[in-house]
């Protein structure tokens, strides 16, 4: 034996008051008395009008009969016919990418979609609604949702993310949410080809809800810029998405003060790229590329760049104790190893790790060195203390032993000391001095030592004022330590709108939106800009379209909204009722 | 025997002085105490009348004659019985204790005051077994007729009392006394007082009430059962319930009384919480019914 409809179980309530009402019904104590005679005319007394006192006295008859008549309803099975979305359970799949804020006929797709999405939801008809959206972590923001305010105020709150939509993740997170029953998955996005969906599920039917065709895009496809003594020498990418010449201007301007710096008119043929470099240009810490034509996409009408470049590569001294590679190994940073006399013809923007200490005034490039190749080791003992400094912002150094150090240099910075003794220090250039050796100490063997390397080539790489270029929401551990007194980084648009706050630099998440931002804690304030992913500047002409098994029966179908439990729960109210006259009249007569 | 239990002690001789007071003229053909408006044969002179054929030679008063030469013949008013007959309404209303008690108590000593006076005294009740009503005369069966009313069984008939009263009165009785509760329809009670006046001339009712049914404490939710017809009624009792009742109530037995009062039928209210000797000493008395 099974159950159809294990919902319908809360109706045992029912039958359950039933029993209460009897137990709790009024009990007569019976009492023998010499006559009822004036009992009965004063009781009587209760009776109003004729034709009242004959309902009354037929009451259980009229309610009786009109019990079985709804009864007799009931088992008919009547039903209400409505207009709902097919299947029986619903996702809605919203892509929160930038490319859905093309503007086609003067709204956003991604508001086409919001205002399409508020229809359906009144034909949803009671069937659970699973919403989510893109992204590099696709988000479930209803589950199994029946309650239509929540779906229409969930809707009304959706926003563009600028993230890349990630379309084959979203699809396998959506795989994990079908339940065997037929489903229907709404695809509000701007483009999407039918070879890219998995349909080898015949439960499942795709509705694919995409931007409009012919939408104009014209776009700084790249924007890049190199500084040199002489001065920085840009270049930009533009492409022509449409079938028409298109013209327009490009300008770029000084991050710093807003200044103009190129300015210039230009035509880009139909469907082709153009290219323009620009050379000695003034000096500044970052560059805003604009295009100046009308198109349907103003998103990667804009491109900002950050000058100082972050070196890439690492390079470790042969010599080196195997530990150290192995230690940017474990953290995932890919490094070189290369013969101690290489080490001077190396490119400018590497970092370099190594115990020679002409290194230090003969490269350029930032140089992490440990251990001196021009002193000997005296022993030391003693607990090691260290500065407030970026690079132990997930290094412990407490626990550390350390046999002897090397002679420190007279006129570096201290960040780490043995007792007394410097044990860490840091040139005036940003390269950092470890004054032991890998045998000297046991430090390889704590995990701090890896996450200090890690830590160190963050901030070698990385310009300390400007953090780089990330895109929309994307997470990455970054080697902050907040200031002492703020507690916590803050970030700012430009315009100094508060956007966020996290409290150490393992939290940081970029804000959606392009452009660039300030980062705050304390005094110390740092750059760092957004910038749309490559894939997020191409627009591609959308197509809405259904495949799978409910789209021979069309997007609607009919639902048949069963009426049996509101007959049934009429049929419990008369029960009651005429519990209650009997009660009253007593069950004799 | 019975009788120590149901009556206070030397009951008997307490009420012996007493009476039955009527003016009802209607009298029976048997030589008894009381004087009657007929001529016969007691001490009492009433008058003289002139002799003619066919009178009582005896009764020819001689010493008028010597003196007058003319025959008269001298009169004596007649000593003549009452008769009395008690029916008691017997029906289940009337079996409450305290009620059937003082019914009991009152049939007994009204017998009594019947039977000590060398009067006849007939008694009935409506009972569904043939029981041979009681009908005696003279002071001797005093005792007979309180064992009688004690062991009066108790009726296990569910008829009405009105229904049945008519067949159990003896016809031409000086007094006649019906013990009743009064507990049944207005038009019922009319039905049978209607009839009534061709029975006695002096018809007295007496209304045996208990104190539940004058001021019913009851609370809560009752049902209440009769004792009679065993009809079963929910009442949740109220005060405004209770006030309805005593109004009904009173109600009934203002139109009894006047039901009565049109036949000429003497009405005496009766409570169980007075006593047997308050209301023959009291009550009876002050409504002139015995002295």
């Amino acid at each position: 034996m099974g159950f159809g409809q294990l919902v319908f179980l809360w109706t045992a309530i029912i039958p359950i008051t039933v029993l209460l009402y009897y137990f709790f019904r009024k009990k007569y104590t019976e009492k023998t008395i010499t006559s009822t005679m004036f009992w009965e005319t004063v009781m009587k007394e209760t009776k109003v009008s004729p034709y009242l006192q004959y309902l009354q006295r037929n009451a259980l008859f009229y309610l009786q009969m009109l019990a079985l008549i709804l009864l007799v309803f009931a088992l008919l099975q009547p039903y209400l016919k409505s207009q709902a979305i097919a299947g029986e359970h619903i996702i809605w799949v919203v892509d929160t990418s930038a490319t859905m804020l093309v503007n086609a006929n003067g709204e956003s797709v991604f508001d086409t979609h919001k205002k399409e999405m508020m229809s359906l939801s009144e034909q949803l008809a009671g069937k659970p609604l699973t919403l989510m959206t893109t992204g590099e972590e696709p988000t479930i923001l209803l589950r199994d949702e029946t309650n239509v305010s929540i779906i229409k105020s969930t809707i009304d709150k959706l926003e563009v993310q600028y993230e890349q939509e990630n379309l084959p993740k979203m699809l396998d997170f959506t795989e994990s949410l079908l339940k065997g029953k037929e489903t229907a998955i709404y695809l509000f996005t701007d483009h999407v080809e039918r070879s890219e969906l998995p349909l080898e599920n015949d439960k499942i039917t795709w509705f694919v809800k995409g931007s409009p065709k012919n939408l104009k895009n014209v776009s700084i496809l790249r924007f890049g810029a190199t500084s040199s003594d002489k001065g920085i020498s840009a270049l930009a990418q533009l492409s022509n998405d449409t079938s028409t010449l298109q013209k327009g201007a490009f300008e770029i301007r000084s991050m710093v003060n807003g200044d103009l710096v190129v300015e210039e008119s230009l035509e880009i043929p139909a469907n082709d790229t153009l290219s323009l470099s620009f050379k000695d240009l003034p000096n500044t810490s970052g560059l805003v590329a604009s295009l100046k034509i009308e198109d349907d996409y103003d998103v990667d009408n804009e491109s900002t760049i950050l000058l100082q470049q972050q070196a890439s590569q690492t390079y470790v001294d042969g010599n080196l104790h195997q530990l150290v590679t192995s230690a940017f190994q474990a953290m995932d940073i890919p490094v070189s190893s290369v013969p101690t006399e290489q080490l001077a013809d190396l490119s400018e923007e590497a970092i370099i790790v190594t115990n020679q200490t002409a290194q230090l005034t003969a490269s350029e490039s930032p140089v992490l060195l440990i251990g001196r190749n021009d002193e000997k080791a005296k022993e030391v003992t003693g607990v090691i203390t260290t500065e407030r400094d970026d690079v132990f912002a997930y290094a412990d150094m407490k626990d550390i032993f350390v046999s002897s150090l090397y002679p420190p240099f007279p006129n570096y910075e201290t960040i780490a000391r043995v007792g007394d003794e410097p044990f860490i220090q840091r040139s005036e250039k940003g390269d950092l001095i470890i004054l032991t050796d890998i045998q000297m100490t046991d430090w390889p063997l704590h995990p701090s030592f890896p996450l200090f390397l890690w830590s160190t080539r963050e901030q070698m790489s990385v310009n300390s004022n400007d953090l780089g270029t990330f895109s929309p929401n994307e997470r990455k551990a970054l080697s902050l330590v907040t200031d002492e007194t703020a507690g916590e980084w803050e970030v700012f648009s430009t315009n100094d709108e508060y956007i966020r706050s996290f409290e150490n630099g393992g939290q940081f998440s970029a804000p959606s939106r392009p452009g660039l931002y300030i980062i705050k804690s304390g005094k110390t304030e740092k750059q760092f800009a957004v910038a749309l992913q490559q894939h997020e500047k191409k627009i591609e002409n959308g197509t809405s379209f259904t495949i799978g098994s409910a789209s021979q029966d069309g997007v609607q179908e009919t639902v048949k909204t069963s009426l049996v439990p509101w007959f049934l729960l009429l049929i419990v109210l008369l029960l009651m009722i005429e519990w209650e006259v009997q009660r009253r009249r007593g069950i004799t007569n | 025997m019975n009788e120590t239990s149901i009556l206070p002690k030397d009951w008997s001789t307490k009420i012996g002085r007493l009476q039955i007071a009527t003016k009802s003229k209607l009298r029976g053909q048997h030589k008894g105490s009381h004087r009657s408006m007929r001529f016969g044969s007691s001490l009492d002179f009433s008058d003289f009348r002139e002799y003619h054929p066919g009178d009582d030679v005896r009764q020819i008063d001689w010493n008028v004659f010597g003196r007058t030469d003319k025959y008269f013949i001298k009169r004596f008013l007649d000593e003549q019985e009452m008769r009395v007959h008690i029916l008691l309404d017997s029906s289940k209303s009337m079996q409450e204790d305290k009620k059937w008690l003082l019914a009991k108590q009152l049939t007994i000593s009204l017998g009594q005051l019947v039977l000590g006076r060398d009067d006849r005294l007939s008694f009935a009740t409506p009972t569904e077994e043939k029981v041979a009503p009681f009908r005696r005369k003279g002071a001797m069966y005093r005792k007979a007729f309180s064992s009688y009313i004690s062991n009066l069984t108790e009726s296990k008939s569910n008829t009405l009392f009105t229904s049945q009263a008519l067949q159990h009165i003896a016809k031409d009785c000086t007094v006649l006394f019906i013990i009743s509760d009064g507990l049944e329809r207005i038009d019922e009670w009319e039905k049978i007082l209607r009839r009534l006046p061709k029975f006695s001339q002096d018809i007295r009712l007496i209304l045996v009430q208990s104190s539940d049914e004058i001021a019913p404490d009851f609370a809560g939710d009752l049902q209440l059962i009769d004792r009679e017809t065993e009809n079963r009624l929910n009442v949740s009792v109220s005060r405004r319930v209770v006030e309805d009742y005593e109004k009904k109530r009173q109600q009934h037995f203002l139109e009894l009384e006047a039901l009565c009062r049109r036949f000429g039928i003497h009405t005496l209210k009766v409570e169980t919480k007075d006593d047997i000797s308050h209301i023959l000493f009291h009550q009876m008395i002050r409504s002139n019914w015995i002295n």
